[in-house]
């Protein structure tokens, strides 16, 4: 389905010019629209809920209110990597069946926020995977680098935050 | 007269064009003086001059501006008829004045709908919203008093106030254009209005009609609800008729002559023009009784804001903040090395107060007395008795009590069930029955809240024929529940009762029988943290006993610590603490591990390997054992150590927790982390199965 909608133009229609919030991930720069960032804060402590998939590193307090955190890394299959001084949690709200849902995505560094216009977007490429393209709204070219915009919305309807069987500590016993 | 029009002027000079409510003001100083009416010609123009502005307010007039004129010729129209004619040529100066204003007028009214019921057209849903909450205030309110009315007919003050319940409902349902509701509430307002006077006593068949008008009106007001929420869609048509000709049927019984002259109200109602069928009638006479003192039936009134319920969440979600910001600052290291006594310490101490205080003025803000609960209990208890004509006497006490607001919806729900369960199946069938047990012929049922220990109790006692233990057990064990011959305390096999599926009624009925009902209740009553438990002896009665914790939004409960992390335990699910020595534990078949109590023997579970923590303590020499019970389950919890207990604001977690088994929820702990409160329901069943019988002592065979 999404091998579709990127067939001919590779633009998804979701990639429109405008300021994204950049950040590394990785070796590779990755861009968040500006408007879905709520705000940035440095690497605290995340409480671990036991039986949700590693994708989610747990929950913290973020000024009175819990928000799942998600690991962007994992997320995407990349490496695990130790966390450093400059991973930080960019939180993100997004409306999700009429409500709005704010969490945490943890990422390596945060970068500029780019205003990006409509000559640098580009075509998606196909890769082999084709797993990871669901993610992304687009990718822009700014030399000499490729910024890829995730579509934030799709992330975290894919997550499985809020609808997900799992069991504790090992089979049940009869 | 003149008087009128002249406030009819003011009114309309005062009001702008987009302006909803200037425009009812006018509406309301046009229904004043339209009771006056001496006219024909007035009344008709003043009803099709009321019509144009009811388009203006709901804003469905096609054209705002045209209406407007029409609307400024109208009242100026009426000014002349009324004599004023000055006064009309300032209203005329404002605008332009062409043509002949009445037939304009005329043109400009939308043409009666033949339909008897129906919606309006567009939809402002806010107005509707909020005429959706009062209306459904007043109804509860109707309810009451009507449940008064039946012990005690005389009392005038429950007439009124039922009768202004639906008084104002039909005054805001023509304002907003629900002609099904209107024609109801007028209806039931004219018998209402003839009880009032004297004209109609108000017999068992008269509150009934009215008991039926008040939940027919109940209904059209969900489909109301229905209409706004589905952005538009309408419910199908209510059938009515019925209920319509009984209180017709009701008035004629009884009535004598005519309803009196015209005369003012005592409150301005916003009755717009009516529909084809039904005429506009001036509104009937209405002398108070002299009698009457205060409306609201002689309890003091106490006043209420109305507040968003996110402010409200918001607020206490910021308290919660400040309790945690404030221990944090009095609790810190630096501080304790300032000196005692000096002018920071003492300031702190009076931050640390004033936080306490406002942290349990949060609290309460969430609460709400239980009266309304019950008096809906009440409501419920008198139908079916009706029903089933099983002659009850229903008593309430406690009623001031206060629960958490969210509390009381589910409890609804269960004492439903509960009061139903008695009503069919305790409370016995015949009188002869009852008498021959000595007990008086009217069933009893009493229904109270207390406070215990730190919970709300709420209690539902019958005086009927009581649990039949060895029908419970003979059901268990067809079942395949209880094995044959087992031996079962009577509190264990009246636990039975509360599992799926499980009912000794021997004929299932409408109402119960069919044993889903408890099984809910209870799984409702733990969904809250709550407790439910039974007490009975046959042939004296049952009671079923409601442990609730006072608020949903705090939870006591113990904190502990498995390696770095640390979780909440409810309190009510802890049984007691241990500190177990080596020899108190045993492992059975190399694998599982036990705990040996006073007198039983428990499963032990490491918290560390049941929640996947890494540097739990394994040797756990020191380790302290948790012992918890769930639906008679007991199993002991091993952790690193017990931080202490605490009352700790629950939140939401941000994602559903439902898959995942052992947690329920989240707090924030006093120096701000995250902590995850066990769901030991949960923890069990995904080791032990899902709940059954006790663990009998001293076998240690495991589930």
């Amino acid at each position: 389905m999404i091998e579709d909608t990127v067939k001919d133009s590779g633009v998804r229609p979701g990639a429109s010019p405008g300021k994204y919030l950049t950040f590394g991930l990785g070796d590779e720069v990755y861009g968040l629209e500006i408007l879905k960032v709520q705000e940035i804060i440095g690497l605290m402590r995340v409480t671990r809920v036991p039986g949700l998939p590693e994708v989610i590193r747990g929950v913290l307090n973020l000024r009175g209110k819990v928000i799942p955190v998600i690991d962007l890394r994992r997320k995407f299959s990349m490496e695990a990597k130790a966390d450093t001084e400059r991973t930080c949690i960019v939180v993100v709200r997004v409306l999700r069946e009429g409500q709005a849902v704010t969490v945490g995505l943890i990422v390596d560094d945060v970068r500029e926020v780019l205003a990006i216009t409509e000559t640098q977007l580009e075509a998606v490429p196909r890769f082999s995977s084709g797993a990871e393209t669901a993610f992304l709204l687009g990718m822009a070219k700014i030399s000499p680098r490729v910024v890829m915009l995730l579509d934030v919305d799709q992330i975290l309807t894919s997550t499985e935050l809020w609808s997900l069987p799992s069991t504790l500590g090992g089979q049940p016993r009869g | 007269m003149k008087e009128k029009l002249d406030r009819l002027s003011e009114a309309f000079i005062l009001a702008e064009i987009g302006d909803p409510q200037g425009l009812k003001e006018v509406l309301r100083r046009l229904d004043e003086l339209l009771q006056d009416a001496p006219s024909g010609r007035m009344t008709e123009a003043g009803l099709a001059l009321g019509r144009v502005l009811l388009d203006l307010i709901s804003g469905h007039a096609a054209d705002p501006a045209r209406s407007w004129e029409t609307v400024e010729k109208g009242i100026a129209r009426l000014l002349e008829m009324g004599g004023a004619g000055s006064a009309a040529d300032r209203i005329l100066s404002v605008g332009d004045s062409e043509g002949n204003p009445q037939r304009e007028m005329e043109a400009g009214s939308p043409a009666g709908s033949p339909v008897a019921f129906s919606f309006p057209q567009g939809f402002d849903a806010e107005l509707l919203s909020g005429f959706i909450l009062e209306a459904r205030e007043h109804l509860d309110a109707a309810d009451v008093q009507l449940l008064a009315l039946e012990s005690d007919p005389a009392n005038l003050d429950s007439l009124h106030t039922v009768f202004r319940a639906f008084h104002t409902i039909k005054g805001a349902a023509s304002c907003l254009d629900l002609s099904a509701m209107q024609a109801l509430a007028h209806e039931t307002e004219n018998l209402l209005d003839l009880a009032r006077r004297g004209e109609l006593p108000m017999a068992d068949r008269a509150i009934d009609v009215v008991f039926q008008a008040v939940d027919a009106m109940k209904r059209l007001t969900s489909d109301v609800e229905a209409y706004v929420k589905s952005g538009g869609v309408r419910p199908p048509e209510p059938a009515l008729d019925g209920l319509i000709v009984r209180i017709r049927e009701t008035v004629a019984s009884k009535r004598d002559g005519k309803p009196g002259q015209a005369s003012k109200l005592p409150e301005p109602s916003l009755e717009g023009s009516d529909e084809e069928p039904l005429r506009f009638e001036a509104d009937p006479p209405s002398q108070l009784p002299s009698t009457s003192r205060s409306v609201e039936g002689g309890a003091s009134v106490k006043e209420s804001i109305r507040v968003d319920a996110i402010r409200l969440d918001r607020l206490v979600d910021l308290i919660g903040e400040l309790v945690i910001a404030e221990s944090m600052v009095s609790q810190s290291n630096e501080l304790r090395a300032v000196a005692a006594g000096g002018v920071l310490s003492k300031s702190v101490s009076q931050l640390g107060k004033i936080t306490r205080e406002l942290q349990e003025m949060g609290m309460s803000l969430r609460m709400v007395p239980v009266r309304p609960l019950f008096q809906k209990m009440a409501r419920l208890a008198r139908d079916l008795s009706r029903k089933l004509s099983k002659p009850i006497e229903f008593v309430t006490s406690g009623e001031e009590i206060e629960i958490d607001k969210a509390i009381v919806t589910c409890m609804a729900d269960a004492l439903v069930h509960i009061i139903r369960n008695a009503l069919d199946h305790g409370i016995e069938g015949n009188a002869e029955e009852r008498l021959g047990a000595g007990k008086p012929g009217t069933g009893r049922i009493e229904l109270r809240a207390l406070h215990r220990e730190g919970s709300i109790v709420i209690e539902v006692q019958d005086d009927g024929r009581g649990l039949d233990p060895e029908a419970i057990l003979v059901k268990g064990v067809e079942k395949g529940i209880v094995r044959k011959g087992e031996a079962l305390s009577e509190q264990e096999i009246f636990k039975l009762i509360f599992l799926p599926g499980f009912s000794t009624a021997k004929v299932v009925t409408e109402l119960s029988g069919r044993g889903v009902g408890l099984d809910v209740v209870r799984t409702s009553v733990e969904a809250l943290r709550g407790r439910i438990e039974v007490q009975s002896r046959r042939g004296q009665g049952t009671t079923f006993r409601l442990r609730l914790p006072l608020t949903l939004a705090i939870i006591d409960g113990m904190v502990i610590r498995a390696g770095h992390e640390r979780y909440v335990v409810p309190t009510l699910s802890i049984t007691r603490l241990v500190r177990p020595d080596p020899g108190q534990r045993s492992t059975f078949m190399g694998r599982d591990e036990m705990l040996s109590l006073q007198d039983e023997l428990v499963p032990l579970f490491r918290l560390g390997h049941l929640l996947d923590v890494s540097d739990a303590d394994e040797d756990s020499g020191s380790g302290v054992a948790v012992v918890v019970e769930d639906a008679g389950r007991r199993a002991a919890l091993m952790a690193d150590e017990v931080l202490g207990q605490q009352q700790i604001v629950i939140k939401n977690l941000g994602m559903n927790l439902e898959g995942v088994l052992g947690i329920s929820g989240g707090v924030i702990l006093p120096d701000g982390q995250v902590g995850l409160i066990l769901d030991v329901n949960g923890l069990l069943s995904s080791r032990t199965g899902p709940a059954v019988l006790p663990v009998a002592s001293g076998a240690g065979s495991g589930p």
